[in-house]
């Protein structure tokens, strides 16, 4: 993630895109020949940039986040956006990345992502950025912050590879079942991370052991049973 | 509901079951230790409302869309229905959580193509208002002009549809078998599915444009550019609400100025005998500085049919003159009372009550100048919305749902701003438009 605005991703962006066209437009299948010549470069120098062809056209996927966090920086406000709000922002402005080229993504997302033998590059990415908007959210309540882990992440990012499958499939106009849904989703895990019912539960606990004693001998029988191993 | 009316309070209220079984069962008790024959104490309803309404609204907060639609058309009726209800109601029109930032943005680009900061010089992401089925966002377009955006939630069509589906299986429980609740529920499901189409609200804002808007009622343009099935942008109208009108402490000149201007503006539209602005809700009207009365919210619309509206408007005199067999046709003709009732010591009953109602209802019309902020009018009118007669089944023709919640809404909003209103020229137009309908052969 450290080089989006490198020459590097500019030129891989570019190809990735000139083979996502071609793919659709040779009915699944595309020479790399083609691709270096659509971008002016020699299809030699390709292989500088990608081991082999499957990578070419993951690297579409993996391109659309670093194209979301430059949009990030368009849009006024987005620092006081709530968890919710970035995770739905992210979720829709996705969708419409994801429809400039419909076609392929139909025919491909499956393939290369979900039944990608690894983790993908495109699902690093969607990971990293999570965490990014996770950690820096200071509204979330204390015992949210102790889930933070990769194991979250991962949980997440399937949740939302799960949503794009969703839509994929989705009938209805404009896809605004999958709309819907993202909201509740968002909206939902924005209560959960948001909700401060444990870390008052926390609170109450360290309160009751700090004055353990205390507690302990309100305890019905606990006093009587006290006093008699004094006595004794 | 256990609160009853000829009109369509009843049913609308009845829709407060959509909002979960719980509110059902509570009143379900009520009913069963009602029919035993334990009285309960006027402490008790009391009690019994509050919490019911505080339910409700608990669960209507968190619903959008229709819900949001019944919860403003009951709050609306504030002093008309019991007190308790009517506190609890009115919050909601200002605290419903909105439509986030992040679906509005998305909503704005599927619906016009780009995101909101490329379309316009200034966007807030905060909404102003929650209109009936989205919420209203102010923005400046790129040459300057000021305007209000709606923006509508995705898929509220199947939203409603459902709603209302679950809102009738939960209504039926409590009213007795075989009540035909179908009629009502088709008038309300397909006025709000009207209400979803947003190119069709644009129509009706030209419209109503064409025919009011002038020296004294400014409402808005479309602009049709920036519009879509989904959303709406149409130039902001300026001007206080009428709580913030009030809160300036205006003089009774004032008062009785917009109050005016509000009268002549509903019977306007009766004498033009065609499209109605159907949302009588105070949130829909300004009181400018400018003196002129600004209208918005075009997208409950409503024309009512040639058959109800000349019965309806036949409620004026019959209920002036006061001739007890002419009000009971009438009546029966408007479906609030019924041939053969199972139990007609009831059904008297609440005719009498409907009647009574009825005749309160027509006391602006009785002279030449009426004073709303009479408080003998109004607590006439609360006492009626306190003491109606339990039925379990709804009444009265399903076009009653709008035309009282225009009609209630009017009287709600001047007894507010407790206007005197000269009714001469209505009563004129009442008469003639009556007159020209019964002259028409009717088809």
């Amino acid at each position: 993630m450290s080089t989006i605005n490198s020459e590097t991703v500019e030129i891989k962006f570019a190809i990735a895109e000139a083979a996502a066209d071609l793919y659709v437009e040779g009915n699944s299948h595309f020479n790399i020949k083609d691709a270096a010549h659509k971008v002016g470069i020699t299809p030699a120098e390709v292989f500088n940039y990608f081991p082999n062809k499957q990578a070419i056209l993951q690297f579409y996927y993996t391109a659309i986040v670093f194209r979301y966090r430059l949009m990030i920086d368009e849009i006024e406000h987005f620092d006081s956006y709530t968890i919710g709000e970035k995770l739905s922002n992210f979720t829709y402005t996705i969708f419409d990345i994801l429809d400039e080229k419909e076609t392929f993504v139909e025919r491909t997302f499956q393939s290369l992502i979900l039944c990608s033998y690894s983790k993908t590059e495109f699902e690093k990415e969607v990971e990293s950025l999570m965490a990014d908007f996770l950690e820096d959210d200071n509204n979330l309540s204390v015992s949210s912050t102790t889930i933070l882990n990769h194991y979250f992440y991962a949980f997440l990012r399937r949740q939302y590879l799960e949503l794009i499958r969703f839509r994929l499939s989705d009938a209805s106009e404009g896809h605004e079942l999958t709309m819907q849904l993202t909201d509740k989703l968002t909206n939902l895990l924005q209560e959960l991370l948001y909700n401060r019912v444990l870390d008052q539960g926390f609170e109450l606990g360290k309160f009751i052991y700090a004055n353990k004693e205390t507690f302990i001998k309100q305890i019905p029988g606990v006093r009587q049973l006290l006093s008699k191993i004094e006595i004794r | 509901m256990s609160n009853d009316f000829p009109s369509s309070k009843f049913e609308r209220g009845k829709i407060f079951a959509k909002t979960g079984l719980k509110v059902g069962t509570n009143y379900a008790k009520r009913y069963l230790k009602k029919s035993v024959g334990k009285k309960e104490s006027e402490e008790e309803g009391r009690q019994f409302h509050s919490e019911n309404a505080r339910q409700v609204f608990n669960e209507f907060s968190k619903l959008r869309g229709t819900a949001l639609k019944i919860a403003q058309s009951l709050s609306m009726d504030e002093g008309i229905l019991p007190n308790e209800f009517s506190e609890v109601m009115s919050e909601a029109q200002y605290s419903v959580p909105p439509i986030n930032k992040a679906l509005a943005r998305s909503i704005i680009k599927k619906e016009l193509g780009d995101y909101p900061e490329k379309l316009f010089k200034n966007f807030n992401p905060e909404a102003i208002a929650a209109a009936s089925i989205g919420q209203v966002h102010e923005a400046e377009l790129k040459n300057g002009q000021k305007v209000a955006i709606k923006i509508q939630y995705p898929n509220v069509r199947n939203t409603i549809h459902s709603d209302l589906t679950m809102a009738k299986s939960l209504m039926k429980r409590l009213t007795k078998r075989g009540a035909n609740l179908d009629d009502y529920f088709e008038e309300v499901e397909s006025t709000l599915m009207e209400e979803t189409d947003y190119l069709k609200e644009g129509q009706y804002i030209e419209y109503f444009h064409d025919r009011f808007a002038g020296e004294q009622v400014v409402t808005p343009r479309w602009i049709k550019d920036y519009s879509s099935p989904k959303v709406l942008t149409m130039t902001y109208i300026e001007g206080r609400h009428l709580k913030e009108f009030l809160a300036t402490n205006p003089s009774q000149e004032k008062r009785n100025h917009f109050g005016q201007l509000l009268w002549d503006f509903f019977h306007n539209q009766v004498e033009q005998r065609n499209f109605i602005h159907a949302d009588t809700h105070p949130g829909n009207f300004f009181f400018r500085e400018d003196d002129r009365l600004g209208v918005i919210d075009f997208g409950c619309v409503k024309k009512f049919d040639e058959e109800f509206t000349q019965n309806y408007m036949q409620l004026l005199p019959v209920l002036i003159n006061g001739d007890e067999q002419d009000i009971r046709q009438l009546y029966k003709r408007l479906d609030i009372i019924k041939d053969n009732p199972d139990n007609p010591n009831k059904e008297e009953q609440f005719f009498q009550f409907c009647k009574n109602y009825g005749h309160t209802f027509a006391m602006p019309y009785l002279d030449d100048e009426f004073d709303f902020g009479d408080p003998s009018f109004q607590q006439r009118i609360n006492r009626y919305a306190k003491e109606m007669p339990i039925m379990n089944e709804p009444r009265g023709d399903k076009n009653f749902i709008y035309s009282t919640k225009v009609h209630i809404g009017l009287y709600n909003i001047l007894t507010k701003l407790k206007a005197q209103v000269d009714t001469r020229r209505s009563k004129e137009i009442t008469q003639r438009v009556l007159g020209e309908m019964q002259q028409e052969p009717s088809n």
